[in-house]
């Protein structure tokens, strides 16, 4: 048999695991490869230039778990992009799943650019049904989303004053993985007049290409490919304002505050007893559970510290480990009387206030 | 109750800082930031692969059509 005639021969099997390993080679070895800009993104790209400083942007946040891998990047890119030329961000999504998948992105990219929660981003959570909320926006936002992700009032906020309806928002840009598009634009648009744009997955951007085409869009992200060629529009804006040393020194600062609210938090759920709960009507109180004893403590401890130690690939020598220890043994002595009981309430009071004083100063 | 307000604060000052410290060291702290830069280029990342598996598609279409039309030719053109 000739060469090219095996090559019709070849097993399915073969031909599968080599697909297989060309998918996963490069997600382990990168090749770096460029991508060049094409119309619809650069559309989007330009548009949000042209907002003015503290311009406001609104971000649907449509998408669900399914199309994470896609669509999220693309958010990820646009938010940088908003940030970095401080332009406002109010997010709202009517899919359960998306305003809490991208409060992650929200609580990692404000801090990293120096952007705070309520001040130069809002993320407005889930609420549905979604008509009502989009039309009610065209006549008074803080109606129709009175609070945030979190249960905070919007009124209370400081960038919210300036921001009532579609007039303060310059552009509305979904992130979705269905068909929420053609609501923005049939009653946003349509009925207000704000400009809209979209960030979708490539299976549903062909029934979009029209609305961009008529200019009901105006620009459309679709697919990995866009979502790479904007990771590449923000890189560069980026770089062309040198903000990567402020960034990571932001992020860095950020890592130590939440390590050190997390060890705190720990320290305290280890050293006091949890307080009290008061007994319903005609019931007998619970009795108060006493704190372990302070050896146990110790060892929970050393293992806390041991576990740390090791995800930052550090290993604590034995004399270490035994300072510590003692260290820590000397405080849980100081306060094991501190158990919450009406007895000594008062004292786990006193330490509580103490460690909050500590935090805030 | 206990041993006065200041020495409890102060210790638990120290034991939280000296947990905090060990648990970011720089290299540590490197790590993490290297992973923000890989999650501000993970589309481009995922396009690697597309790219390259597109291209593997198109070598398998180029090869495929090779080899049938030239067992065709081998039988006589039928």
């Amino acid at each position: 048999m000739a060469w090219y005639s095996k090559l019709t021969t070849i097993d399915n099997r073969i031909l599968y695991l080599l697909v297989a390993l060309v998918i996963a080679l490069p997600l382990v070895f990168p090749l770096n490869l460029k991508t060049f800009y094409t119309q619809p993104v650069t559309q989007v790209y330009e548009y949000l230039e042209n907002v003015k400083d503290n311009g406001v942007i609104m971000v649907g946040l449509n998408y669900d778990a399914a199309v994470r891998p896609e669509v999220e990047p693309m958010l990820r890119s646009v938010l940088r992009h908003a940030f970095m030329r401080d332009i406002k961000v109010l997010a709202y999504g009517w899919n359960p799943e998306g305003p809490y998948l991208a409060q992650r992105l929200f609580e990692e990219l404000g801090p990293e650019y120096g952007k705070e929660s309520g001040v130069d981003y809002v993320n407005l959570g889930y609420k549905f049904p979604s008509l009502p909320i989009i039309l009610g926006i065209g006549t008074n936002l803080h109606a129709v989303l009175p609070t945030d992700i979190n249960g905070a009032r919007v009124a209370d906020m400081p960038m919210m004053d300036s921001i009532r309806t579609y007039e303060n928002i310059d552009l509305v840009m979904d992130f979705t993985g269905s068909s929420t598009v053609y609501t923005w634009v049939y009653y946003a648009y349509t009925r207000f007049g704000v400009r809209v744009a979209a960030g979708v997955t490539g299976v549903i951007a062909a029934e979009l290409y029209p609305l961009l085409q008529t200019g009901q869009l105006i620009g459309l992200l679709s697919g990995l490919k866009d979502a790479a060629e904007y990771e590449q529009h923000a890189d560069e804006i980026e770089h062309e304002l040198n903000l990567t040393p402020v960034r990571k020194e932001n992020h860095r600062q950020f890592m130590q505050r939440y390590r050190a609210m997390e060890i705190e938090s720990f320290l305290q759920q280890l050293l006091m007893s949890p307080p009290q709960q008061p007994a319903a009507e005609g019931e007998q109180p619970q009795p108060v559970e006493p704190r372990p004893p302070v050896d146990e403590l110790t060892t929970q401890f050393v293992d806390f510290s041991r576990a740390h130690a090791a995800e930052a690939r550090h290993e604590l020598s034995q004399e270490q480990e035994d300072a510590w220890a003692a260290k820590f043994q000397a405080l849980a002595t100081m306060t094991k009387d501190i158990n919450v009981t009406p007895r000594c309430s008062r004292a786990t009071g006193r330490l509580r206030r103490l460690i909050k004083n500590w935090r805030k100063g | 109750m206990f041993a006065g307000d200041g020495a409890v604060a102060a210790a638990y000052k120290e034991l939280a800082k000296g947990l905090t410290d060990i648990s970011l060291s720089p290299e540590y702290l490197e790590t993490q930031w290297d992973q923000v830069l890989k999650e501000d280029e993970r589309a481009r990342r995922g396009m690697d692969s597309q790219a390259a598996v597109h291209l593997l598609l198109i070598v398998f279409i180029i090869v495929g059509n090779i080899g049938y039309f030239s067992s065709r030719r081998r039988r006589g053109g039928q």
